[in-house]
């Protein structure tokens, strides 16, 4: 088995020079999101990439999850060209994802089941327990609030495990205390099995207090990566706690200063448009 | 409303007493015909029709082998409509191109007025029960069918795209994702379909057979009995009455998952 040797040394998930141009198929518009896109995430480290809204961010990590061909470049999982659907990772959608026909637990059983696990239910049950859902189980979506909707997504895409895990904005249709509290469950839960965590949000304090490393994205069209930070504050961290220390200050400062232009720029291009 | 249930009823027996004054010969004197016993030989009289109703129940108790034949036909048209409108939907959704090719057809064959297929099928299916089983169908699927091929493409694609993340197999989507998607859509036409079984069974029966209420009602009118005309519309419009509470049972067990308008329980 010579795929177990770059399994070890080669990072979990690599973007080669990735450009996607989408056409539309009546007129002849072209509207280029991202173009030349390098990025890498080495296993169990947590990467945030920020931008500016409409950058391509989310074209970014469908083409990571393997649910979008890029039109130029690619993908590496572990060492291994990407075909298809990207069978390591799991992916935290912004929007409502779950099921509406399944209740909370069928909804974290639904993965387990695709994969003909025998002890779904088991499993399912421990992953909502460990959510802090165990007694919304056999709720509906449309019974559960947000946040809980939120947290039932976290775990259908935990329990399967994945060794990836891509995360679209996944808490900012959350107010700031439930987003907080969640915040820390995910670092928690994070600490505990060190997956490689690919996040993406505009919202620059949460990429801080969440990552080792933040990758900011130029304004669209054609968006790429612009800088990029090491968060070096020390962990555990407690994401409200850590907004107050004089490293996160400056790190924001530094970030922002390279970010502030992009933001302006893609603003300026939304009101012109 | 406290009396709804009350006024309902009400409303009801005052349609009855309104019919009975006018139609009764010398009860009132006649302002519209010419002779007193024009209005119950036009309209019935509603003591002759329930008289009529209670010896079919009851003293003769012969209708239950009519109704029993009607329901049949409704049912397996109903559950034939929506199969195959349901195993068509699902597959020209799924399959464009089939879709784009069989498109001029379907949209020919529903505007086809489908009732004047029944000499037809009385032809090729006798006039036993398939022939009104056939008629039925022709009207069943292509509700059922409209629903699912609208329920399969109004799927929302993030959570189609979360279950392909989370490993569905093709076979997966479409049992997991696009049937349970689709079936929400057949249940809200659930009671247009069953409704429409029901017509295809009754006007089936109506142009020709030997048994079922329409058959009774036929031969009603072809001896003027205009109270056993009446009876045999009453019975069929109670009995669709109590099919469509049936479909509203089934529709309520089985789609618990969707929110209700304002779901707050009173305490």
């Amino acid at each position: 088995m010579t795929s177990i040797e770059p399994d070890h040394l080669a990072p979990a998930l690599v973007l080669k020079g990735i450009s996607c141009t989408f056409v539309a198929k009546d007129a002849r518009q072209r509207y280029t999101a991202i173009s030349e896109v390098t990025l890498s995430v080495g296993a169990g480290e947590f990467v945030s990439v920020v931008g500016p809204t409409g950058c391509g961010k989310s074209t970014l990590l469908n083409v990571a999850a393997g649910l979008l061909a890029p039109s130029k470049g690619r993908v590496e999982v572990f060492g291994q060209a990407l075909t298809g659907i990207n069978r390591r990772a799991g992916y935290m959608f912004q929007s409502d994802s779950l099921m509406p026909w399944r209740t909370a637990l069928g909804n974290v059983a639904a993965g387990l089941q695709f994969r003909n696990a025998s002890d779904d239910q088991a499993q399912a049950i421990e992953w909502l327990k460990r959510v802090g859902l165990s007694a919304f189980a056999d709720r509906y979506p449309h019974q559960l609030s947000g946040g809980m909707r939120k947290r039932v997504s976290l775990a259908q895409t935990l329990v399967l495990d994945p060794d990836i895990i891509l995360m679209d904005e996944p808490f900012s249709a959350l107010d700031v205390q439930t987003r907080q509290l969640m915040e820390n469950e995910l670092l928690g839960l994070w600490a505990e099995k060190k997956k490689a965590v690919l996040f993406i949000t505009h919202d620059l304090d949460e990429a801080i207090a969440l990552s080792d490393r933040v990758v900011c994205l130029s304004a669209g069209p054609g968006s790429h990566p612009i800088g990029e930070f090491a968060i070096d504050l020390e962990r555990p961290r407690d994401v409200a706690e850590v907004r107050a220390t004089p490293r996160f200050v400056e790190l924001h400062k530094a970030i922002w200063s390279v970010l502030r232009e992009e933001v302006l720029a893609g603003y300026r291009r939304q009101l012109a448009a | 409303m406290k009396y709804l249930r009350l006024w309902q009823v009400a409303l009801l027996v005052a349609v009855f007493v309104v019919w009975h004054l006018l139609t009764t010969p010398g009860l009132l004197p006649t302002f519209m015909f010419e002779n007193d016993r024009q209005a119950a030989f036009f309209f019935g009289e509603p003591v002759k029709i329930f008289g009529r109703i209670w010896r079919w129940f009851i003293v003769n108790a012969d209708i239950y082998e009519h109704l029993w034949i009607t329901l049949v036909e409704t049912a397996l048209a109903f559950a034939i409509g929506t199969a195959l409108g349901l195993g068509c939907g699902l597959w020209l959704a799924l399959s464009p191109l089939a879709a784009a090719i069989c498109d001029p057809y379907i949209k020919a064959l529903n505007s086809m007025p489908r009732v004047i297929l029944a000499p037809i099928f009385a032809v090729w299916f006798g006039l036993g029960v398939a022939s009104k089983v056939a008629l039925g169908v022709t009207l069943v699927f292509f509700i059922v069918f409209f629903n699912v091929y609208q329920g399969v493409k109004e799927v929302s694609p993030v959570v189609l795209a979360n279950a392909r993340m989370l490993g569905a197999s093709r076979r997966d989507l479409l049992r997991h994702v696009y049937l349970p998607s689709a079936t929400s859509w057949v249940f809200s036409s659930l009671h247009t379909s069953v409704g429409l079984a029901f017509v295809g069974a009754v006007v089936g029966e109506y142009l020709g057979s030997s048994r079922g209420v329409g058959y009774l009602i036929l031969q009603a009118e072809g001896s003027f009995d205009i109270n056993t005309v009446m009876a045999g519309i009453l019975v069929l419009t109670v009995f669709a009455l109590a099919l469509d509470a049936a479909v509203g049972r089934i529709e309520r067990r089985l789609m618990r998952w969707q929110p209700a308008a304002g779901e707050t329980e009173k305490l």
